[in-house]
């Protein structure tokens, strides 16, 4: 879509928006970026999928705390989407070409990545609390995934959402994440000064992480009040 | 009556349907807002909207009955299926009219957040526009039937399904036009029906004859379909020969 907007003299108007014509690592930047904030919360997909195959309740009797079987669910998933993306950057790089402009900050944007992939995890817990407390806890999975990306403007600004979802959108770490990321790599326009973005990254990661957790521990004393099984 | 039973599912997880309300438009609106970071008229947008309109028919499908089949795996109910005199195929046809219940469900209400969210409205040529998808429809349910044969037959197709699905997508242009690709590629894409399909509902909305789209898509039906049907009945005859239903 990009390189067809190009193609017909677009690209203007692609630059005016986001204060950088670069629009192939814009584009790639946020999906990369969104691939490993979904592979922390795919953790709820792997407490469906042992729902399901009627394992969870035997993970669950173990001396296994649950902070280690959600780290160890994500790790596998992290490492995936390393892979995954190298090869993405690799395809991009050999097909159209990247070009990550001539003063990327990578220093800050490893701060801001790991910071707001840390605020993300707040977020998986709470859909992993959600997914025991749910029996039909794949649509909100599906719903919060599939919105997500529209709300943290993965390929876009979200100053160009209208603003009752603009407010909606500022609540999600991620949103920041994407914002700066693209700031401190492509010097794109940010929604706030950069350095009041990474104020709000800092302060988000324990708040959202502290949050998730104790919507997961809530939720999961009364899941296991209602039992576990049934789905 | 698996039919019912499919959807039968619909009320058993109501959450469900909430999401094919707004999950689905939710897929592509950030495509239609990256569209919108090009600036032009609102026929860029209006272009790309229908594209991934499309392309969610053929998901829909494909993941409804192609890979639809193996939830009745997990769960343990193809073997019950399978003891009935039922064949195979009519578990396929009721994930089929499921699913495309489903589509023209998610494409009323993506229509629909399109406009309100959005502002854009297609001015299409209603009676062509429908047309287009029903064929659409018939064009990709073989597809969807040759990929369900497929998951019967290997059992761990989800990788291989979500790389297929996603490349069918981007190589009939589903957000752009596809004389832009590479010449060897677009010879590729003009084997697959959802190239026509998105290009005769784009044509159903701004303008041009059909024709050419509708021959092409009742050429595909005619394939396709028998195709998937009798792929469907050999991966049935394995799994009888072998005694795998319950294998995943």
């Amino acid at each position: 879509m990009a390189i067809w907007g190009q193609r017909i003299g677009l690209l203007g108007d692609f630059a005016k928006a986001t204060n950088t014509d670069n629009y192939i690592a814009y584009f790639l930047i946020g999906a990369v970026y969104w691939n490993y904030v979904e592979a922390v919360w795919g953790i709820a997909f792997n407490l469906r999928a042992q729902m399901l195959s009627g394992t969870l309740e035997n993970l669950w009797a173990t001396a296994v705390p649950r902070l280690g079987i959600i780290f160890a669910w994500s790790l596998a998933r992290l490492l995936a989407v390393t892979f995954y993306s190298v090869i993405a950057i690799l395809i991009v790089g050999f097909t159209v070409g990247l070009d990550m402009g001539a003063n990327p900050r990578w220093s800050i944007a490893a701060g801001i990545f790991v910071l707001s992939l840390l605020a993300s995890y707040g977020f998986a817990f709470l859909l992993f609390g959600l997914t025991l407390r749910f029996r039909d806890a794949d649509s909100i999975i599906s719903l919060v995934g599939n919105a997500a990306p529209l709300l943290g403007g993965v390929l876009f600004p979200v100053t160009l959402l209208p603003l009752p979802l603009r407010l909606f959108s500022y609540a999600f770490p991620f949103t920041w994440g994407a914002d700066a990321l693209r700031g401190v790599l492509l010097g794109a326009e940010t929604i706030l000064p950069l350095k009041i973005e990474m104020t709000i990254i800092t302060f988000a990661a324990p708040l959202y992480l502290a949050l998730g957790w104790i919507a997961l521990v809530v939720l999961e004393r009364r899941a296991r009040h209602r039992g576990l099984a049934g789905f | 009556v698996l039919f019912k039973r499919e959807l039968l599912n619909w009320r058993s997880y109501p959450l469900g349907l909430l999401n094919i309300t707004v999950s689905h438009f939710l897929g592509i609106a950030p495509f239609l807002y990256a569209a919108k970071l090009f600036g032009g008229d609102k026929d860029f947008q209006v272009f790309v909207a229908v594209g991934l309109i499309l392309w969610y028919w053929l998901s829909t499908l494909f993941w409804g009955v192609g890979y639809g089949v193996r939830d009745d795996i997990e769960e343990g109910v193809l073997e019950s299926i399978a003891a009935s005199p039922t064949p195979l195929q009519s578990l396929l046809i009721a994930k089929a009219l499921d699913s495309l219940l489903q589509n023209i469900y998610v494409t009323v209400m993506m229509l629909l957040w399109l406009w309100w969210l959005m502002g854009v409205t297609l001015e299409a040529h209603w009676g062509k526009f429908i047309l287009i998808l029903a064929l659409s429809g018939l064009a990709l349910s073989g597809l969807a039937m040759t990929y369900a044969a497929f998951v019967i037959w290997v059992k761990q197709a989800a990788a291989i399904g979500s790389i297929i699905n996603e490349a069918l997508g981007l190589l009939s242009g589903m957000t752009f036009p596809v004389y832009i690709l590479p010449g060897g590629v677009r010879l590729l894409s003009s084997f697959i029906p959802l190239t026509y399909a998105i290009q005769g509902a784009r044509k159903a909305v701004l303008g041009g004859s059909i024709i050419p789209e509708i021959i092409a898509l009742i050429i595909f039906t005619v394939v396709t379909l028998p195709l998937g049907w009798y792929l469907i009945g050999l991966a049935d005859q394995r799994l009888r020969q072998t005694g795998t239903w319950g294998e995943y």
